[in-house]
């Protein structure tokens, strides 16, 4: 088991910048995701820890060997790097049987004989694919190549596990199955984990800690729950949880927190803002779900017209109109449309300056 | 499981380093000789151009008169003027035949097209050289046809095959085989929906075929144009048959005919010149070819294909298509074929004669009896074999150096190989000539057939590259990552995960260069000598002193030769060879 240490990393491809001074450190045995859209840096930075590709500027360490140095000048390639990285396509090379492709790897690193065949056993044992050792890529499912794609990746025990956006090319139901799958043998093997996804409902759910990228910076780093409860800035708030976004006028503090006016002169309460003076353009986030529809007026209550709804089963996603603005809504399926109210439950609102 | 033991003490640091080595020696030797193998084509003949004697000459002085002899020169002139005319010919025939078969083939309902469309794409395997030879026996002016038509028609001479539109038509009967298969795959990777779309509208089959199918097949076109101009210029074996005895030259007689003076001192600057003007010329139109086809995706059907492409119906023209398509195969691909390998088995072909009278098996017999012949077969083969074995091995060392290495010369040593389809036969012949003449080491290869094969492997690196590297590049990068994050350096990537995938591409590459191998003459033409005989050179010369028997068998030993390879290749292991 190692740590990773990722220190101030750049990468600049021509003039523009895929890496803008990136730093994180992931704790021996822990489970962390880069979170972020396409474009956002989180490939660019596991290639970087994989060795596959060279950074600009920064420095990365595994363990106590540094990987790269650009300092010093160092630079590791990927194959001496002996990590564990699996492919979004999984890469399972076509003309080699399973058991092949788990020996192979082994063979490159100088296991051999009985050691490699029992530890090929015990690892496809692990993915629960020990009675597919003679088949070929070819011949499996979606499903069970990802499985020994994790198994190739697992077999010669490396320091870490990159695993670059490895659930994507599954279907939605087996995704959710290969999720659970996959945080069980992370949790029995504890071995150190990055894992790259744009997908937050995979981030959240599988990692101890979520790195959320834009553009090449880190926007946040915490728990899921912090993530998800306490986003740093809007667009944190936006790609974690989809939350309404808009804008408002910070009036002043009120009892403990802050009272907010939209531009159509609607008001309502929430937590201060972290630097905004009264008077102050702040962006507020809410999430779908928490904000709350009634049929009463009460005290902070803004009036409200369903304008259009998507039915989901459990659920149905209103879009509702408070004056000019729009909001999506969580709210239950049978949700009747007429004298509709919300509130913005206080501790659900965010504001940023 | 832990992650613990990660390094295992009992791995020698020796074998961890042979299998973790990054390849760097490896990639630098391969690039070398790439390097060594184009310089040795080009550098003798460059140099040459600006000698004024022979640059095995101690006294040879550096002079810039032989470029300027190329424009004073009035034999030279005058064959600049007839080149182009063949040229155009050539080009508007071959054109005219390709496009039209392919059109026939890929798009109409047309009867008969399995068989007719294996007969057009005949050609393709079959060396020029043949089709010329076929050419004269068939409509000589005592060609076989000639005769027969003079006979039922009673018209004397209806044709004189001896004049630069005959030797055109010969070489358009020749090069129409590349246009059509080029044509045929863009026509075939039509989306559906854009005829149907157009049939809609209300579009019938001469307005689709008009206006939607042709304009889409326009990059194809202009690819088959650029490379018919290409072919045309650069083409030996036709204009030396027929237009040898009547004095008509080409660019490529002429430096054939320069440099091998007969009687005189061969004029090597003024042929160097010639040959840097040829190889030039061909340059810029590939250059040309790779402008206009910069923005070929707008020819790119988008989105996802619905069905199969729809036969566009003729109507009843489509028997008038089959009668047109039915006579162009036999009169110019059947007659000419079928008159070499009746000559093979007569002393003589002629109406005048009844066949069974003149058939005789002395021509295959000669073949085993005489040295030379038997020499030049056995050549070949050897050849062949070894060539296409050797040139497989270094274009797949070249195509995964160019592709998948960081070497620093990885991008130049893809154009590198791409380079030796700018340049003739006749000069790369031309070139390894006078490297063995100028290259101290290399005279003791002189009169063997290692220099032949140096100059096969130099000729066709192009094609054989041109097969194997759209292969790999299909092939994702991720196995080559997969490889080395588990360890693997570069070397054994290459060797362990690239070339078993590469399987295919390469037994293609080597069927296609044995084929380019035993159906070749112009790169052999300057390198032949007593005991490196060829099959084409040796037709040449026997041609030249009229034993026409014994080509016509060494003909159809080298048609049945490719044609069995061929067969051999797509049937038994489902070898691709063109597209």
């Amino acid at each position: 088991m190692a740590d990773v240490i990722v220190e101030n990393l750049t990468r600049t491809f021509g003039k523009t910048m895929a890496l803008d001074g990136v730093s994180f450190h992931v704790r021996s045995g822990e489970f962390l995701t880069l979170l972020g859209p396409s474009g956002c840096g989180k490939s660019t930075t596991l290639n970087a820890l994989a060795g596959l590709d060279r950074p600009t500027s920064g420095a990365i360490r595994i363990g106590d060997t540094t990987v790269y140095d650009s300092l010093s000048g160092t630079f590791v390639d990927a194959q001496y790097r002996r990590l564990g990285l699996m492919f979004q396509s999984y890469a399972l090379w076509p003309h080699m049987s399973v058991f092949k492709n788990l020996d192979f790897a082994l063979e490159l690193n100088g296991i051999r004989g009985k050691a490699a065949r029992d530890r090929i056993r015990e690892t496809l044992e692990l993915v629960d694919m020990a009675e597919y050792a003679d088949r070929f890529p070819g011949e499996l499912s979606g499903g069970q190549q990802q499985r020994v794609a994790l198994a190739r990746t697992m077999v010669y025990r490396p320091k870490i596990l990159l695993l670059d956006e490895p659930l994507s090319n599954l279907d939605a139901k087996l995704r959710e199955k290969a999720r659970l799958w996959l945080a069980d043998i992370q949790r029995k093997s504890g071995i150190t984990t990055i894992f790259v996804t744009h997908d937050q409902s995979e981030a959240l759910s599988l990692s101890d800690r979520v790195i959320v990228m834009e553009n090449g910076r880190i926007s946040q780093i915490g728990t899921p729950r912090d993530v998800y409860m306490n986003p740093a800035n809007p667009f944190v708030a936006d790609f974690v949880g989809a939350s309404n976004i808009f804008e408002a006028e910070f009036v002043a503090p009120e009892s403990g927190g802050g009272r907010y006016r939209l531009p159509d002169g609607n008001q309502f309460l929430g937590p201060l803002p972290a630097q905004s003076a009264p008077g102050a353009q702040v962006t507020v986030s809410i999430r779908p779900e928490s904000v709350r529809l009634t049929d009463t007026a009460a005290s902070g209550a803004l009036p409200c017209e369903i304008v259009a709804r998507s039915y989901l089963g459990s659920t149905s996603l209103l879009v509702v109109k408070i004056g000019q603005l729009s909001l999506r809504v969580e709210a239950p399926a049978n949700t009747p449309d007429e004298g509709r109210y919300v509130e913005f439950p206080e501790d659900a609102v965010r504001a940023f300056g | 499981m832990s992650a613990t033991d990660a390094l295992d003490p009992s791995i020698s640091a020796k074998s961890r380093r042979r299998l973790g080595s990054n390849g760097l020696t490896a990639q630098i030797v391969i690039t070398i000789i790439a390097v060594l193998l184009i310089a040795t084509a080009l550098a003798p003949t460059l140099l040459q151009v600006f000698m004024d004697k022979p640059l095995y000459y101690p006294e040879a002085q550096f002079t810039l008169n032989n470029f300027v002899r190329i424009f004073t020169d009035p034999e030279i002139r005058a064959t600049v003027g007839t080149t182009a005319v063949f040229t155009a010919i050539t080009v508007a025939l071959s054109m005219f035949f390709g496009v039209g078969a392919a059109v026939l083939l890929a798009r109409t309902d047309m009867p008969g097209k399995g068989i007719l469309g294996s007969l057009v794409l005949w050609p393709l395997y079959l060396s020029p050289q043949v089709i010329g030879f076929g050419a004269i026996i068939a409509y000589g002016p005592t060609g076989i046809v000639t005769l027969l038509v003079e006979r039922w028609t009673g018209i004397d001479d209806p044709w004189n095959l001896y004049t630069i539109t005959g030797m055109a038509v010969i070489t358009a009967i020749a090069n129409a085989p590349i246009t059509t298969l080029y044509c045929i795959v863009s026509a075939r990777q039509q989306d559906p929906n854009h005829d149907a779309a157009a049939r809609i509208t209300g579009a019938g089959t001469l307005q689709i075929l008009k206006r939607i199918s042709l304009p889409l097949m326009r990059p194809a076109l202009i690819f088959a144009f650029i490379m018919n101009i290409a072919h045309a210029v650069e083409t030996l074996a036709i204009p030396l048959i027929i237009g040898g005895p009547v004095n008509i030259d080409l660019l490529t007689t002429l430096i054939y005919k320069r440099s091998l003076q007969a009687g005189g001192t061969p004029d090597y600057g003024l042929s160097a010149a010639m040959a840097v003007m040829l190889v030039a010329f061909v340059g810029v139109l590939f250059l040309i070819q790779r402008l206009l086809l910069r923005k070929s995706f707008r020819f790119v059907g988008v989105g996802p294909k619905a069905g199969a492409l729809r036969k566009l119906p003729l109507g009843p023209w489509k028997w008038a298509a089959f009668l047109a398509m039915t006579a162009y195969v036999f009169f110019a691909i059947v007659a000419i074929v079928g008159a070499v390998f009746l000559r093979s088995g007569t002393f003589i072909i002629t109406p005048l004669v009844p066949i069974m009278d003149a058939f005789t098996t002395q021509n295959y017999i000669d073949l085993f009896v005489v040295d030379a012949y038997r020499r030049a077969i056995l050549n070949t083969i050897v050849l062949a074999i070894l060539g296409a074995a050797l040139g497989t091995i270094l274009i797949a060392a070249i195509s995964f150096v160019a592709q998948r290495s960081d070497f620093v010369l990885r991008r130049w040593l893809d154009g590198l190989a791409q380079m030796p389809r700018v340049i003739p036969g006749l000069i790369v012949g031309l070139g390894v000539f006078y490297a063995s003449v100028f290259v101290p080491g290399l005279s003791i290869l002189r009169n063997s057939i290692w220099l032949l094969l140096i100059a096969y492997l130099i000729r066709f690196l192009s094609a054989g590259y041109g097969i194997v590297s759209p292969a790999l590049l299909q092939v994702t990068t991720d196995f080559d990552k997969a490889a080395k994050s588990v360890g693997a350096g570069w070397t054994v990537t290459v060797t362990r995960v690239l070339l078993p995938l590469q399987k295919h591409a390469l037994l293609s590459c080597f069927v296609l260069l044995m084929i380019l191998i035993v159906k070749d003459y112009s790169t052999a033409v300057f390198l032949m000598a007593p005991g490196s005989e060829v099959i084409g050179t040796s037709m040449l010369s026997l041609w030249q002193q009229g034993f026409i028997g014994p080509v016509a068998a060494l003909a159809v030993v080298q048609v049945l030769l490719t044609t069995i390879l061929v067969a051999v290749a797509t049937r038994l292991f489902g070898v691709k060879l063109y597209g």
